[in-house]
């Protein structure tokens, strides 16, 4: 009987030194995250495609602008004064869609996106280059009022304060044709690559 | 019934994306010693079905009184910075993990930073006629701040005209400051109207930034009184000015 109050005893003062000493350590792990997501990766203007008819236009912040075709280019060959802004003929990666998409999703309150370098020159040039930068949903403002012509660096869109979340632009690039350029005999079929860089300072 | 479609979309989402790629952590931030050493790993996922091959680059930069990065070599962490790899391939849906090394250089003071640049390679098809591709890029922004040379310092001028309130920040010491605080509005009567939030807002070390803080709902015309409150990891900072709302 002795014995069975000590292990009774035992037993209450092991469960009685359990409550007092229980303590939970509650871990929390948020790691802080940048993403990008872009869709396009070529936008092609050729000025030699006969698959469009010329009428064809894409509209850039409310301008709507002819895609660049054998069609269109005649068409202002035979009219044009001056320059033109064309919209490419296709792009590849968007699934149709007429304009290059880029996602960012972060958990940080600032970030940045521009084009950081630009790889190559165009017999034209590289100012002859547009960009445009729309804000679809989401944080931050597009930085590009009109379409500019690109150089490197040149901020696209940003969120100063407030960035977090998931914010969506879309990107559009245009190319100024004029009807005073000389086009070498064998014709231009150039590439550059733009480097768009995101970042959070 | 509409699920079906959700799903389609969302696979169609998916399915478009040409470069998913994320960073983690964000961004570095850290204290040592001069002649102290450290190393630290960041993760790049790859959230496409493909591998990801990408370089590394290191650029120094400064903040702009914008907020964004340029390139300088005022401060410049990049010698004292080893990355490895400095090119590697993301597996399909995967992580690859990149280790970085920071040795603070002896005899330097206050608050370094390097850019570490992942790039993708562009992905070119072929196409004839002119063609514009997309390269992307995520950049680590690193700070070093060499401990117990800090010489902190910040002057904030808030007040002005406008819809959204003009702050100025300048900061004459030799540390980085990313200050958090807010900007208080009193109307006439003294009666709080506006409570308007400044969060880890980074202002460089010799450098200003300038921010136009927009209440949630804007201000009726007239003159307020502002009281600007921030704080940063050396201390806490107050200024105090007229607000003009047309």
């Amino acid at each position: 009987m002795k014995r069975k109050l000590v292990a009774l005893m035992a037993l209450l003062a092991s469960l009685s030194l359990a409550q007092t000493t229980d303590s939970h350590t509650v871990t929390v792990n948020i790691p802080s995250v940048l993403q990008l997501t872009l869709d396009a990766t070529d936008y092609l203007f050729n000025f030699g495609d006969t698959s469009l008819t010329g009428t064809e236009t894409v509209t850039v912040g409310g301008t709507p602008y002819t895609k660049a075709s054998q069609a269109a280019y005649y068409a202002f060959l035979d009219t044009a004064s001056g320059a033109q802004d064309f919209a490419p003929t296709s792009l590849t990666g968007t699934g149709g869609a007429d304009h290059g998409t880029v996602t960012v999703r972060t958990n940080r309150a600032q970030w940045t996106v521009r084009i950081n370098s630009i790889s190559g020159t165009l017999t034209l040039g590289n100012g002859r280059v547009k960009v445009f930068a729309e804000k679809v949903s989401g944080k931050g403002d597009s930085w590009t009022t009109t379409p500019t012509p690109i150089t490197a660096p040149l901020t696209l869109f940003n969120a100063g304060s407030g960035g977090q979340g998931r914010s969506v632009y879309r990107l559009y690039y245009l190319f100024e044709m004029n009807v005073n350029d000389d086009i070498p005999l064998a014709g231009i079929n150039e590439q550059i690559t733009v480097n768009l860089l995101l970042t959070s300072p | 019934m509409k699920r079906p479609w959700t799903l389609l979309a969302s696979l169609l989402t998916l399915a478009l994306a040409q470069v998913d790629l994320a960073l983690s952590p964000a961004r570095l931030e850290l204290v040592l010693p001069p002649g102290g050493e450290v190393a630290e790993v960041v993760r790049l996922t790859n959230g496409l079905d493909r591998e990801e091959p990408l370089s590394v680059a290191l650029r120094p930069f400064a903040l702009t009184p914008k907020g964004d990065v340029a390139e300088s070599p005022e401060r410049n962490l990049c010698p004292h910075l080893t990355v490895t790899p400095t090119a590697f391939t993301v597996p399909p849906r995967g992580t690859a993990e990149v280790r970085l090394t920071l040795k603070a250089p002896p005899g330097a003071e206050g608050t370094l930073a390097c850019l570490v640049v992942f790039t993708a390679g562009p992905r070119p098809t072929g196409l004839g006629g002119l063609q514009i591709t997309a390269s992307p890029s995520l950049g680590l922004a690193v700070y070093l701040t060499l401990r117990g040379t800090e010489r902190p310092a910040l002057r904030a001028k808030v007040g002005g005209e406008g819809k959204a309130l003009p702050v100025l920040l300048e900061n004459p010491g030799n540390v980085l400051q990313r200050l958090t605080g807010e900007a208080r509005v009193f109307d006439g009567e003294g009666k709080e109207v506006a409570r308007l939030p400044i969060v880890e807002l980074p202002v460089f070390p010799g450098g200003y930034r300038e921010v136009a803080l927009e209440p949630e709902a804007p201000l009726p015309p007239g003159r307020y009184r502002v009281v600007l409150i921030l704080e940063s990891a050396y201390g806490r900072y107050a200024a105090e000015g007229a607000w003009a709302v047309p």
